[in-house]
């Protein structure tokens, strides 16, 4: 038996399904694709006397996670960045959730105007961000000081920039200052699409405000906080530039603000008496991009299949 | 006694008013139906009774006391929402159980109750599923259950079959009249749907505009309409109105017909009529009719209605049956 085609009902032919597809594709593959295979790719090999790569195996890793000299460098970083990241979902997420629910408050006055403040650092550049900062907590000029004397917590003021126990703390409270506003956005987002009926049969069930926030909204934008968590993870371990804009590349006091990101650019491009090493940079870079895609995964098992049951 | 007594209600928001001088009274144990067109205020008076909003001015008692400064909780009142308002992230077991937690019921004592009314509706099977794992009829069971298993002095209804099939709507009905009798709970339910009301209400509330046009047993608001609105509002086929100089021979502005009361006589005695239009609908036939005297008028035939001849018939009715309006629209005992 011989099916007619209609002419909506046809298949799209393969010249149809290419050309559709390849500007993405050719987009994708030029600038992600091609760029990742070859960092990855890049890390197998060692640099020969007279320029000629060879290609060496894993031994790039284990010199990374085993030698001394490089190993002690990196596992620092790994451990900053890791409280870079708790500090962000300790704080961030909290505040921002915090923040989502008190604009969510009926018969709030000026919503717009908070909204928009409380996302503005978001907007601004990191680089800027980082400058007023240090500004604000220099112990010399800022105006942290002052501001503390006034409000009598005068003697509770340190120069924590520069201190080793509290610079990493103080740059990840900068930093989770600055993009609260993205969790307190698509919070309060997910907290509107709520529908009122939910919340009015708590409150007829015996749910105060504390109790439908607790039991009802918060478990319905929770989806929404794994996304967050998610995206903070992503761009915490791809962070750089708010460590290099305040502390500059060697992540001072002695290292102690090193992350990944940092790391990675002093061993690619190298720093004052460090030379420049590219294919121990693409080990690190390989090495950032496994974790970043274990964390990805967990998340998309996990939390994505715990997503799916709730809805 | 679970009786509730509203007094001079009154809804403002801003300069628009949505509720205006309501007064009415819920025996206990009665079925009491809010109907009436959409925007006339039937939810905002539930919702007040829940607790949910509050009124601008006037009183409202629950079993006898004042329950205006109560929480909704504290009301004895359960309320079945049109979109069910099942919470998604809870089992049906933890959404009916939900509201018993913070009632302080021993866990026991919860499981208890809740087989039991699950048991009722038979829902016992669907306790560990998700709303999203259910079907529109089993969620709508889920919520009455969270309703019942509260226990409490008022049920409240909102809409609750609006969001069901046809054939659904009719059983679950069913279900809610059967329910009623069974526990024999004080209820409050708004629809707009006229068949709802008339089947289920022991006391049916007509409102428009915020205001109350008639309160009365379905039959007495059916065969008694206080004026024009609530005459046209119930009854389908409409009931045909008829203005004019036939209007002013039985001393009205307007006079009333039911489809039901018109007959179609052969003998030439009555107005004479042309049929328009004939809808068969099975059980019985809509005949649209077109009359000089009377105006366009819609008349209920048996389903073997036909045409014959040329389509001219004459229209008669009983004068008893006649429901008479004054040029205000109120009717004239």
């Amino acid at each position: 038996m011989t099916r007619t085609r209609t002419r909506d009902g046809v298949h799209p032919g393969w010249i149809t399904l290419t050309a559709f597809l390849a500007p993405a594709a050719l987009i994708y593959g030029v600038f992600s694709v091609y760029p990742l295979a070859r960092t990855i790719a890049f890390s197998f090999y060692r640099p020969q006397e007279g320029g000629a790569a060879q290609f060496a195996g894993l031994a790039n890793f284990v010199t990374l996670f085993a030698d001394p000299y490089w190993s002690e460098g990196f596992f620092n970083a790994l451990w900053n960045n890791l409280i870079f990241f708790a500090v962000h979902m300790a704080v961030q997420n909290p505040v921002g959730i915090a923040l989502a629910a008190l604009l969510a408050v009926p018969g709030l006055k000026g919503r717009s105007l908070y909204r928009t403040t409380l996302f503005l650092p978001t907007m601004l550049s990191v680089v800027i961000v980082g400058f007023i900062w240090q500004l604000v907590l220099s112990p010399l000029w800022g105006v942290g000081e002052e501001l503390m004397t006034a409000v009598g917590l005068g003697s509770w003021f340190a120069p924590w920039l520069g201190e080793e126990s509290s610079a990493l703390v103080t740059l990840s409270l900068i930093s989770v200052w600055q993009f609260v506003g993205i969790p307190m956005l698509l919070v309060h987002v997910a907290l509107l699409n709520i529908p009122r009926d939910l919340i009015d049969a708590a409150r007829v069930d015996g749910a105060g405000a504390f109790g439908v926030f607790r039991h009802v909204q918060l478990p319905l934008v929770m989806p929404t906080v794994g996304l967050v968590s998610i995206l903070t993870f992503i761009g915490n371990f791809n962070a750089f530039d708010l460590i290099y804009a305040v502390k500059g590349a060697l992540a001072g006091p002695n290292f102690s603000t090193d992350i990944l990101g940092t790391y990675f650019y002093r061993t690619f491009f190298g720093y004052q008496l460090q030379s420049g090493n590219a294919e121990m940079g693409a080990t690190v870079a390989t090495v950032m991009f496994l974790i970043i895609l274990a964390g990805v995964m967990i998340y998309l098992f996990f939390m994505q299949k715990r997503m799916l049951r709730a809805i | 006694m679970a009786d509730v007594d509203i007094k001079g209600l009154a809804k403002r928001f801003g300069e628009t008013a949505a509720l205006e001088d309501v007064s009415l009274s819920v025996a206990d144990g009665e079925f009491c139906v809010l109907v009436g067109p959409s925007g006339c205020g039937k939810t905002t008076l539930l919702r007040i009774i829940a607790g949910l909003e509050t009124e601008t001015e006037g009183s409202l008692s629950i079993g006898g006391a004042d329950a205006q400064a109560l929480a909704p909780a504290r009301r004895g009142i359960a309320m079945v929402f049109q979109s069910y308002a099942l919470y998604p992230h809870m089992t049906a077991y933890r959404n009916m159980s939900f509201g018993l937690k913070f009632q302080k019921v021993s866990r026991p004592d919860i499981d208890e109750r809740v087989r039991s009314v699950a048991e009722m509706l038979g829902i016992s099977d669907l306790l560990h599923r998700k709303p999203a794992e259910l079907s529109g009829g089993q969620r709508q069971r889920v919520a009455i259950g969270r309703a019942i298993v509260r226990n409490p002095k008022v049920f409240l209804f909102d809409e609750p079959l609006s969001n069901l099939d046809a054939a659904l709507r009719a059983t679950t009905r069913l279900e809610i009249a059967r329910l009623h009798k069974a526990l024999g709970a004080t209820m409050i339910y708004v629809t707009h749907d006229q068949a709802e009301a008339m089947t289920l209400a022991d006391k049916m509330v007509v409102m428009k505009d915020g205001r109350i046009e008639q309160i009365g047993t379905p039959l007495e608001v059916y065969r008694k309409p206080a004026n024009l609105f609530v005459a046209g509002f119930l009854g389908h086929p409409k009931i045909n109105i008829v203005t004019g100089a036939i209007a002013a021979e039985y001393g009205a502005a307007s006079i009333g017909l039911r489809p039901e009361h018109l007959t179609l006589s052969p003998s030439g005695k009555g107005y004479a009529a042309r049929v328009v239009h004939v809808e068969p609908l099975g059980s019985e036939a809509h005949v649209h009719l077109r009359s000089d005297a009377l105006g366009p008028l819609i008349l209920r035939a048996p389903s073997d209605f036909s045409v014959s001849g040329d389509g001219d018939l004459h229209v008669t009715f009983e004068r008893t049956r006649v429901l008479l309006f004054d040029e205000n629209g109120n009717a004239i005992n």
